[in-house]
Parts: structure tokens; sequence; C-alpha cells
């Protein structure tokens, strides 16, 4: 009590240090001690084995997995980086007048007042064998045949990834974009800078952080995500999170859980070497 | 000619429905330092930005060593502009700040780096050649902004109020380090400023705007000693207006009182007509001498300034002046608020004033 009353800092802490405890912190250890539990087809053994995770580190499938989730994973950033930073740098350098300016912003979060299943599966009566695509390009005759791959396929995954995270590109990238002095654009300008040197040299240092956060972002959703690729590669590819739903779906909870460790410690080393990149702090 | 003359014909700037600049003809010799002086909104940082190039130009000509460079892009004009807040890139150390615009340019690392130290070290910065902006004092920060802009060794360099952001003691300084690299390097300066002190003590040729106009081209000392409009005598200040009408003997103002002027080159009699009267030309005493006004001017209020002491008093018939008193002349026969003074002045010190456009806005 004395100690609290001295550090009345600590008590201020207290309320956040135990949501914090209660919901990250008791969870997460959670799966940690039941990824080395033991399991049959109907019950999980209190154990201390390391099976689940030598089951996992050997098997093909999560390599694959893996180099999927990869492969969305870094598909999905290049996209979203681009098309993102495309589209803050048009908000915060074009747009002149701040009315319009907020309402383009607004404009672009509308998207997300719906969820984001509805937004994934209005997809599919647009780009299925007889959806709105096939049947206009067939109707105009650019096609005899519908094409394949426009669902079901890594395309419509990386196409719904796209689709539902750009706007995690874009409000970092535009905020750090607004606190650029516009008069550094002019002295770039004034050194003889192109608009494509102004964007490299100047524009692009300056919202590092910016794009940092968008990065970590879209990064860390896609990498967790199970639910746009089982629903928009219709099963036919599996990302680390469809492997590990799948094993929960199984009450398999230890090999779950052993693949959730695998899958956190994995992030967590992208993002340790995105923070190597830039200083967060400045940008908070 | 020397190189750096800068000649602007008939420009004009509009924004939409507002006219900004309204055609001004100005011709600024090479390797001098001109000021444009005048207060907010007169249209001397828009002047500025046109002859850098990063303001488009309405109507008119600008000719940098007379050639046409109203379409070019700033840095085809072989000027460098110096912003106000300096504008030095935060990602940037004070180094690469410099060489910036080599690095666009394409010169090898170790030749920029070692031009850039140049530089800094003409501005007495070296030694900060690897500090960052936020870790640069206002003052430090605005030397590394002058390299920045003389490393291209560009023949006109343009500065928007390069000294509005740093404290009085700092501002002289710079001003002083601001006019020796000047002569030490022989390139124009263009500067702008709403400070007739700074204008004063950097300028070879001061240009004082307003409203869009030039109100007046000359020498610091003619503007002082002759300004030419009722705007310039008051925005420079230490003058008094004396408006009136004209008659065949001089000017009549109040309840008829004569100030015979040396001339009356102002225009028709009968006509408005205004002079302007240097307040530290006007002699003040308690007791009436020759050449004073007939009629004593009852002191209001008295301002000890230092060397000079301002006085402000009136006339009876409302003729209102301000006098500066030399603090000997002060301390021989103090004079209270309250108290009747004599004040006088030679007709020549009179000086008529063209009509102009309007007097500056609080002045």
């Amino acid at each position: 009590m004395r100690f609290l009353t001295a550090n009345p800092s600590y008590l201020q802490v207290t309320p956040l240090a135990l949501v914090i405890l209660l919901f990250l912190l008791f969870p997460v250890a959670t799966i940690v001690i039941v990824s080395f539990w033991d399991f049959n087809a109907y019950q999980l053994i209190p154990d201390f084995i390391f099976e689940n995770y030598e089951f996992l580190l050997t098997s093909s499938v999560t390599l694959s997995a893996y180099l999927k989730t990869f492969f969305y994973a870094i598909t999905t950033w290049a996209i979203t980086l681009t098309l993102g930073f495309t589209v803050a740098y048009y908000l915060a350098f074009y747009i002149r007048s701040p009315l319009l300016q907020g309402v383009l912003f607004v404009l672009c979060t509308v998207p997300f007042l719906t969820s984001n299943i509805i937004r994934m599966i209005s997809w599919i009566p647009l780009l299925g064998r007889n959806g709105l695509v096939n049947s206009t390009l067939q109707e105009i005759n650019l096609i005899d045949a519908p094409i394949e791959w426009l669902l079901y396929s890594d395309f419509a995954v990386v196409l719904a990834f796209v689709h539902l995270y750009t706007l995690f590109m874009v409000v970092p990238i535009f905020n750090s974009m607004m606190r650029i002095d516009r008069n550094l654009i002019e002295a770039s300008i004034d050194a003889g800078a192109s608009a494509f040197q102004t964007i490299f040299q100047v524009v692009v240092p300056l919202c590092k952080s910016g794009i940092a956060i968008g990065s970590i972002f879209v990064v860390t959703l896609v990498m967790g995500d199970f639910i746009t690729v089982s629903l928009m590669s219709g099963g036919l590819s599996a990302s680390v999170g469809v492997l590990i739903r799948n094993e929960i779906s199984l009450l398999q909870y230890p090999a779950a859980a052993a693949g959730a460790v695998v899958l956190l410690i994995t992030v967590l080393i992208m993002l340790s070497i995105m923070f190597r990149f830039i200083n967060i702090k400045k940008e908070l | 000619m020397k190189k750096g003359s800068v000649e602007l014909v008939g420009v004009v700037k509009r924004y939409g429905e507002s006219t900004a600049v309204r055609n001004i003809d100005l011709h600024i010799e090479g390797g001098s330092y001109c000021c444009l002086l005048g207060p907010s909104g007169c249209g001397k940082s828009t002047t500025l930005r046109m002859i850098a190039g990063h303001e488009s130009v309405s109507e008119g000509d600008i000719l940098l060593n007379n050639r046409n460079v109203t379409t070019l892009p700033p840095r085809k004009r072989g000027t460098a502009l110096m912003f106000q807040n300096y504008a030095l890139f935060p990602h940037l150390n004070s180094l690469d700040n410099v060489a910036f615009s080599l690095k666009i340019a394409g010169v090898s690392r170790q030749e920029r780096h070692s031009r850039a130290l140049e530089m800094l070290k003409l501005v007495n910065m070296e030694s900060f050649f690897e500090a960052f902006p936020e870790q640069l004092s206002g003052g430090q920060q605005q030397r590394v902004a002058l390299a920045r802009a003389l490393i291209n060794q560009p023949e006109v360099i343009l500065l928007d109020e390069p000294l509005s952001a740093l404290d009085p003691f700092l501002r002289t300084r710079m001003r002083a380090e601001l006019k020796r690299i000047q002569q030490q390097l022989g390139i124009t300066f263009i500067h702008v400023t709403h400070s007739q002190e700074e204008a004063f003590a950097l300028a070879d040729q001061v240009v004082v705007m307003n409203n869009g106009y030039i109100e007046q081209v000359d020498k610091p000392i003619g503007i002082f000693s002759r300004p030419s409009t009722a705007f310039v005598a008051s925005f420079i200040g230490g003058h008094n207006i004396i408006e009136g009408t004209l008659t065949d003997s001089g000017l009549t103002t109040g309840d008829e009182r004569l100030i015979r002027l040396e001339s009356t080159p102002l225009g028709d009699t009968d006509n408005k007509a205004a002079v302007s009267l240097r307040c530290d030309r006007i002699q003040i005493s308690p007791q009436p001498f020759e050449s004073a006004q007939p009629d004593p001017m009852r002191v209001e209020s008295v301002e000890y300034q230092g060397s000079y002491v301002h006085l402000r008093g009136q006339f009876s018939d409302g003729l209102g002046l301000s006098v500066f008193q030399s603090d000997a002349d002060y301390l021989a026969a103090p004079l209270n608020a309250g108290d009747q003074a004599f004040v006088g002045w030679r007709h020549t010190d009179l000086n008529p004033l063209r009509p102009g456009s309007d007097i500056a806005p609080g002045l």
C-alpha cells in the first residue's frame, strides 16, 4: 500500500494492465501451455511433449501452407502499398480544399460500414462462372468460355484481401503525408527535382512511418486470416490460419495451439524486422 | 552589365477575381541587395515567388540577365529561394540538405558532400554537418538554408522574410551575416520584409509596395528623406503627414493655418494636397523662437525612447504633430504632458507627397 501511494502512476496503469493480463497474456499463456499437451481422438491429456511441434515442423503441409501465406501476405502488401500510397498522395497533395479532402476520406471508409463477410461474399456473383464479369465479357464476344480463375483461386483471395485492407494502408500514410510541410515540396522543386524525384526523395522518406504502420496492419491481418482464404479459394488453398482452424474443428486443440504459437513467433519476427527500419514512436 | 540583373515588365498576378500584383515594372541591378518592403498582403511575397518560378505570372514578363524566364521552371532560372520557415528536409542532416540539389542532378556522393561542406563553411556551420534540422536552433537552420540556396551558384537569391522567425538579437546578427555573404559573393539578393529597419540596414535599393502596386523605389536614404506618397511616409514611420488645401502661398490646414512651402509642385491650387515632415526635424521649445508657428501646441504625451523623446501634441485647430526631440534638448528643458510648446521647422524639410494609394492600415 505504501508502495502504491508513493508511486501513484502504478495505480493509474493498473486497469489497462489488468485488461491486457486478462485478455491478452492469459489466453496466450494458455495456448502456449496447451501446445505441449497430448491428445487423442476424444480428450486432452495434460503433459509436456514436443510431438505437436515435431509433427508441425516436419510436415510438408505446414511448409506449403506457410509458403502460400507468405505469398498472400507479400502480394497483398505490395498491391495495397502501391494503391494506398497513390490514393493517399492524391488526397493529400492534389485535393486543395480541406472540405473535399474530408469528404473523399470519409468516402474511402464507407465500405467499412458493412461486415467483412458481406464484402467478400458480394464478389461471388461478380466473379463466378456465370457472374457479371464473365457474362459481360461473353456478351461482348471478348471470350468464348468463362474465365475459370476469377473465383475460387489465388487471384480471388488476393483481390478480396486488397479490397478489405487497402484502407489500413491509406489512413496511416495519408496521416503522415498531411504532416509534411508543403514548403518542402517547393524546396524540392526549387532544387530541380522532378515530380517523381520529389516523391522518392522527399515524400516517401517523410511518410516512412505511415508506410510501416500500414504494412504492419496489412501483414498481420493477412498472416492471421483464415476466413477470406477458405471462402475466396473455395477451400482449394490453405493458409496457416486455415490449417489451425481445421485442427480446431477436429478438436485437436494441442496441435492447433502449436500451430498458433509458431505463427505468432513468425509474425513477431516479421514485425521486429519492420521496426528496425523505422522509429514508430515518432509517429504516435 | 553585371550578372544577376532582374527585370519585371508589366507583371500582373491574379487569383481568380482578386489581383495580388497590379502591373509592376521594376529593374534590379545585378549584384545588388534589393528589399521588397510592405505590409502583409501587399503583393511582395507573390512578386518574389513569381521571380522564383513558384507562382505563375498572369501578365507581363520576368527577365533575368535580359533572358525571358517567365515560363521557365525554378531550377532553370538561375535563382534559388530561401523559404520563410527555412523548409529544411527533416529526414536529412545538414550536409545532405545542402547537397540535395546536387543529388537530384546526379552528382557523385563524394563530390556533392565536399561541395556542400564548402558551403557550410561559408556560413560557419561546418561543425554541424551531421546534425538534423530538429537539432539546430532557428539561426543555425537559417544558415543551413542559406548554404542550400547558395550551393548551385545562383545569380539571384530570393529570401522570403528570412529573419522574421528569429529573436531580435539574432535578427541583427543574421542581418549582418546576410550582408557579408552578399558582398563576398557579389550576387543579387532580393529580400522580402515588412520591417523598414531591416530594409534600411541591408538594401542598396528599397522597393516599397502597397496593395499590389510599387509606391516608391529608391535607396534607403531617398526613401526616408523623400517619401513619395503618404503611404510610404506612414509605413516607414518617423514622419508627420500634414494634409490641407493648396493655395498660392502654400498649404492651408485646420483653421486657416498657412504652411509656407518651398515650392508647390503638388498640382493646382484649391486642391487637396499633403506634405510629410520628419519628426526629428521639428524643433520644439517652451519659448517662442524664430520660424516657430505663431501659436503654441499642447503636449499630449511624452515617451522616453532612450536616445530621443517622442512627444505628441496638438494645436487648438486640430493639427496634430509627433516630434522626436534629442534627449539632450529634452533634458535641458523638459516638457510634460499638458504643457504648451512652440514648434517650428525649416521650409526645406517639408516634403511634398504625390497622391498615392491609401495610408497603411493601423499606422
